[in-house]
């Protein structure tokens, strides 16, 4: 039986079915999803180690009240550190990209806060709280690149979870394993 | 492709028929509210499991930001009539000054006298902070509370908890509970029995040093700074039973326990009463009297 299929026809609808689900942005997203784990990574170590540090860190920006400070400080690096590792064995790809962009958000959100408001801190806090107990000696002004490495980020982000189906991971392996299964059942 | 939809053999999979996988972006949302929840999960039982675990709520670090308005925002307050007379889980403590604490304050309150410039006297803030969790720390000031207020903040830096400010001060506790205990000060006009008896100076540190009773001690009246803690201990350490304070105010007798500027004498004889020094008197006469000074100079050491 021969019945037609979206892929065969033509018009606006099957141009956008192929470029959304053309497969090499399974092989785009790949880097991607390495680049912002690894950095998520990297990030979320130091605060784990040392929620104090990020605390401080928190506090410095002045969005949230000081009640709250140790709450996020306790949370926060749990959150980048699962969601960094869904990314990079490609589980839950598409959620876990879904929270990374909701970290970024708050992220810029808070360095825009910190512009904005003009408040001088040492250091972001990212990745190395220990550098913001410098305030006092060494006041810097906030730059902008780490605006821009944020928005960068979070269209990266936005990519994996509109186009990534997870083909090269955890995901991609379960779903093999299931076919096979079934295959053979 | 053939006709079961599996491609041929190197030919790539297409991946969806739809021309947005919108049931997948969705999926991706419950996917995170589970890795979010996920997170959570760990972080608490991570932090409940580390010996040096945060709290979860930070009440006001001042030590990060400095001077916080929050408190100042939200004063917790309480009315008299909430609170009942000897209840153990409530301390009262007076942070007004030594003479308005002696004319009338809560029977067995604590004594934390808030001056202008200095701290909360350090040995009483202990105390506090020794008492059981939970105990609520009543300040009472005046009717206006701005002094029980700014003791409540300096309080709450140092870390205790369960602070309340008396709402009315102390008229609002004798009107709902009754009379209050009020402090007296003996006075004497000719004291004989001066022998193994403490005697302070209550004079500023230069009439001291022109001249002064002899062995005298001098702890200068000041409604600005707390007593010098020094002086204090020496009167402690000589454990007399009698402690004459002098000069005192010839004409009214030193009685007088209201007012703006009681005389030196008075007050310095009511802030010793009020941190418990016992047999304290004043010493109702003019110094230097007609034959002139005993000695002269400063506090010997």
């Amino acid at each position: 039986m021969n019945l037609p299929t979206p892929h065969a026809s033509s018009g606006p609808a099957s141009w956008v079915a192929r470029a959304w689900n053309h497969p090499a942005h399974d092989f785009v997203s790949l880097p991607i999803r390495w680049i912002v784990g690894v950095t998520f990574l990297i990030a979320a170590w130091p605060k784990l180690v040392v929620p104090e540090d990020f605390a401080w860190s928190i506090a410095m920006y002045q969005m949230i009240s000081p009640r709250y400070v140790h709450l996020l400080a306790i949370i926060l690096p749990f959150v980048e550190l699962i969601a960094s590792v869904a990314f990079l064995a490609g589980f839950r790809v598409r959620g876990a990209a879904v929270v990374m962009c909701g970290m970024l958000v708050m992220f810029i959100m808070a360095l825009s806060y910190a512009f904005v408001h003009e408040i001088e801190m040492t250091s972001c806090g990212c990745f190395s709280p220990a550098g913001a107990r410098a305030l006092s000696e060494h006041r810097e002004t906030v730059g902008t690149s780490l605006l821009w490495r944020d928005v960068w980020m979070l269209i990266g982000c936005g990519y994996v979870w509109l186009f990534d189906t997870g083909r090269w991971g955890v995901d991609g392996c379960l779903r093999h394993w299931k076919k096979r299964k079934t295959q053979h059942g | 492709m053939s006709e079961s939809g599996n491609p041929g053999p190197g030919m790539l999979r297409p991946r969806s028929a739809a021309a947005v996988p919108w049931r997948e972006l969705g999926v991706a949302w419950r996917d995170a509210g589970l890795l979010v929840v996920l997170a959570v999960v760990c972080a608490l039982a991570f932090n409940a499991l580390r010996p040096e675990g945060l709290s979860l709520l930070r009440y006001a670090p001042f030590d990060l930001l400095g001077p916080c308005p929050e408190i100042q925002d939200h004063v917790p307050k309480i009315t008299a009539g909430k609170l009942k007379p000897g209840d153990e889980n409530v301390v009262i403590v007076d942070v007004r000054l030594a003479w308005t604490f002696m004319s009338g304050h809560v029977p067995g309150a604590w004594f934390l006298p808030m001056y202008e410039t200095a701290p909360p006297d350090e040995e009483v803030v202990s105390r506090l902070r020794a008492l059981r969790p939970g105990t609520w720390i009543v300040l009472v000031g005046a009717a206006g509370t701005v002094t029980a207020e700014r003791a409540l903040t300096a309080l709450s830096v140092q870390g205790l908890r369960g602070l309340y400010v008396l709402d009315g001060g102390i008229e609002a506790w004798e009107k709902r509970h009754g009379p209050l205990a009020v402090g007296q000060v003996q006075v004497v006009t000719d004291p004989q029995d001066l022998q193994g008896a403490v005697l302070i100076d209550a004079r500023d540190e230069e009439s001291f040093a022109a001249g002064h009773r002899e062995g005298a001690l001098n702890l200068p009246f000041d409604d600005l700074l707390p007593p010098d803690p020094e002086v204090l201990r020496k009167i402690r350490a000589a454990k007399a039973d009698r402690i004459y304070v002098y000069p005192g105010n010839q004409a009214s007798g030193g009685s007088q326990a209201s007012g703006k500027d009681p005389p030196a004498g008075f007050g310095v004889a009511c802030e010793l009463i009020a941190r418990g020094f016992q047999g304290v008197k004043l010493w109702n006469a003019p110094y230097p009297g007609p034959s002139g000074p005993d000695v002269t100079g400063g506090t010997p050491p």
